[in-house]
């Protein structure tokens, strides 16, 4: 049996949503231009994906198989319409950036593949445990990508308007291709190819 | 039958508990979010205008201006910053199209026509890196200084002239966007608020010299005139306000009020005198009127009608006359209808005031 410390550390590396199980890359790829959104756009998500698990979780006796799906599809967007009101409400400069990939969470795979995978099959505490552990992995993956097309493609990390290298940057001229859309292709392929080389490095070392 | 119904049931159930948790949530944050957009709008508003500590919006005058310039439909909003010593200026709010979508400015104009300032609301359809660059001190700081008198340029080299702006490096079409932007609001300026500000301004001092030739001071009032046509928005025609002096004696009263005429608004300057007649009327302003025909209101044969009536509500008709009647231009009947608007709009303001 898991500990419920073990389900929440499985989405932050063993299945990261985002480099392992590959899911969610719609706002991966469009709001990673800076690191800043990653982390907003990954707060939403773990709002969303926590709440949303554990209403499934809770819900998974009384909701008929038959129409899971549209039950469950009713329960995220509920969640996902509260995150947006609460972002435009109190964090308008980041519901303008974000825009419409805030709504479109309700359709984010990350979030319908947890419900049917794993929350409506799991007890309150671990599907919480999911959803915060698999929201964090995603919110660091999407900083992660958001943090290396900002840095290569502007000379600098914006951390609420403050540069993280000084005012001057780190001295080179940005590539401009990297915060444009090919540059979040490139920098998902770079970062999935590293880590799963890295991965069969581990595996080659155990199994040898 | 029944498995369906009890499908249907747990759904409606569902649904009707994630409408009231949606209901109660957007109650929350109603207030909350119309309160952001307005204060986003301020902010910007107050950045492009310093010295201005409130605005007042100009539908009439922006709708004014839309209809006789299709092109100027990109201004949405426009605004007279009020300071704590009168009207500081003006302020448009303009949405254009840029490379990806809306671009979204606000400007200010000042009463000496230069542009106060400007700034990208929001562009955020704008490529990242390129077209989002106009949104850089260095591009918006461009336009601060430049005179509202004329259109802007877009330059791919230094800017040189007065009314010349470099673009940003491979972000011509947000950069025009944003020129586009500015050249519509200073376009509403040139013809609602050039025309009628600094220019007019000495037209209606002049006018007043005219009607008060013994004259020494004019002493323009605009807090008694902002707080009558704050009590009574019906006084809005009402411009400007003067007490008449020489030396420390007051030897009457001016309001200058437009009128609608023919083809646009037709102002008047009118002279009180103490025991509450009308000393005289001047005409102007006209733009809308044709020359030779609507523009015979400025006549001494009609504009001297006026002088001597008593402050009361003025009608205009064809022929005959009485105490209360004043005789159209011969063909103008539209234009001398609008003049005596013009004056019957002071004649109101003067009244509400009471008599000095």
């Amino acid at each position: 049996m898991r500990s419920p410390l073990q389900v929440l550390t499985n989405g932050l590396v063993k299945e990261n949503p985002a480099f392992r199980l590959v899911l969610g890359l719609c706002p991966m790829l469009a709001v990673t231009t800076a690191a800043e959104n990653g982390f907003w756009m990954g707060m939403a998500v773990i709002f969303v994906l926590t709440f949303s698990n554990v209403f499934i979780s809770a819900l998974s006796g009384v909701i008929p198989s038959k129409i899971r799906i549209p039950c469950y599809i009713v329960v995220i967007a509920t969640f996902v319409t509260i995150v947006d009101l609460v972002m435009h409400a109190y964090l308008p400069e980041m519901y303008n950036i974000l825009g419409i990939f805030i709504p479109l969470i309700v359709v984010n795979c990350v979030i319908m593949a947890r419900a049917e995978a794993f929350a409506s099959k799991n007890g309150l505490l671990f599907a919480a445990m999911d959803g915060i552990g698999m929201g964090l992995g995603y919110t660091v993956a999407i900083m992660l990508i958001g943090a290396i097309r900002e840095l290569l493609g502007t000379g600098n990390i914006l951390l609420r308007g403050v540069p993280l290298f000084g005012a001057a940057g780190l001295g080179f001229e940005p590539a401009i291709v990297m915060i444009l859309p090919p540059g979040a292709f490139i920098t998902l392929g770079l970062v999935l190819g590293v880590l799963n080389t890295l991965q069969q490095r581990r595996l080659r070392q155990r199994g040898a | 039958m029944s498995y369906i119904a009890r499908l249907g049931l747990i759904l409606a159930l569902i649904t009707a508990v994630a409408a009231g948790a949606l209901a109660y949530t957007n109650q929350l944050t109603a207030e909350q979010i119309l309160l952001q957009v307005e204060k986003a709008k301020q902010d910007a508003l107050l950045e492009v205008l310093p010295g201005a500590v409130g605005f007042d919006s100009q539908a009439d005058l922006l709708a004014e201006a839309q209809a006789g310039d299709e092109a100027l439909r990109d201004v949405q909003e426009m605004y007279v910053g009020r300071g704590a010593g009168g009207p500081v200026g003006t302020a448009y709010l303009v949405t254009v199209s840029g490379y990806g979508g809306p671009v979204v400015i606000v400007a200010g104009v000042n009463n000496e026509g230069a542009i106060t300032g400007m700034k990208i609301v929001s562009a955020s359809s704008e490529t990242p890196g390129l077209g989002s660059k106009i949104k850089e001190a260095w591009f918006q700081n461009q336009f601060k200084g430049k005179t509202a008198g004329a259109p802007l340029q877009l330059v791919k080299t230094p800017a040189l002239g007065q009314d010349q702006v470099q673009a940003v490096a491979a972000a011509t079409i947000s950069s025009s966007a944003v020129v586009r932007a500015i050249n519509a609001a200073t376009a509403v300026y040139r013809t609602q608020i050039a025309g009628g500000d600094p220019r007019l301004g000495r037209i209606k001092q002049e006018a007043l010299q005219e009607i008060f030739p013994a004259a020494d001071t004019f002493e323009a009032e605009p807090e008694r005139l902002a707080d009558a046509v704050a009590a009574d928005p019906a006084l809005a025609a009402a411009t400007d306000l003067w007490t008449v002096k020489r030396g420390g004696e007051v030897l009457g009263t001016g309001v200058a009020a437009s009128g609608r005429g023919y083809g646009g608004p037709i102002v008047a300057v009118v002279g009180f005198d103490p025991a509450g007649k009308i000393a005289a009327v001047r005409f102007v302003d006209m733009p809308g009127e044709s020359t030779g025909v609507g523009t015979l209101i400025a006549e001494a044969s009609f504009a001297s009608q006026f002088a001597g009536r008593p402050a009361r509500v003025l009608e205009v008709v064809r022929t005959a006359a009485g105490p209360d009647r004043i005789q159209a231009v011969s063909g103008a009947t539209v234009s001398s209808a609008g003049a005596v608007a013009a004056v019957n709009n002071a004649i109101d303001l003067y009244n509400r005031l009471g008599r000095p």
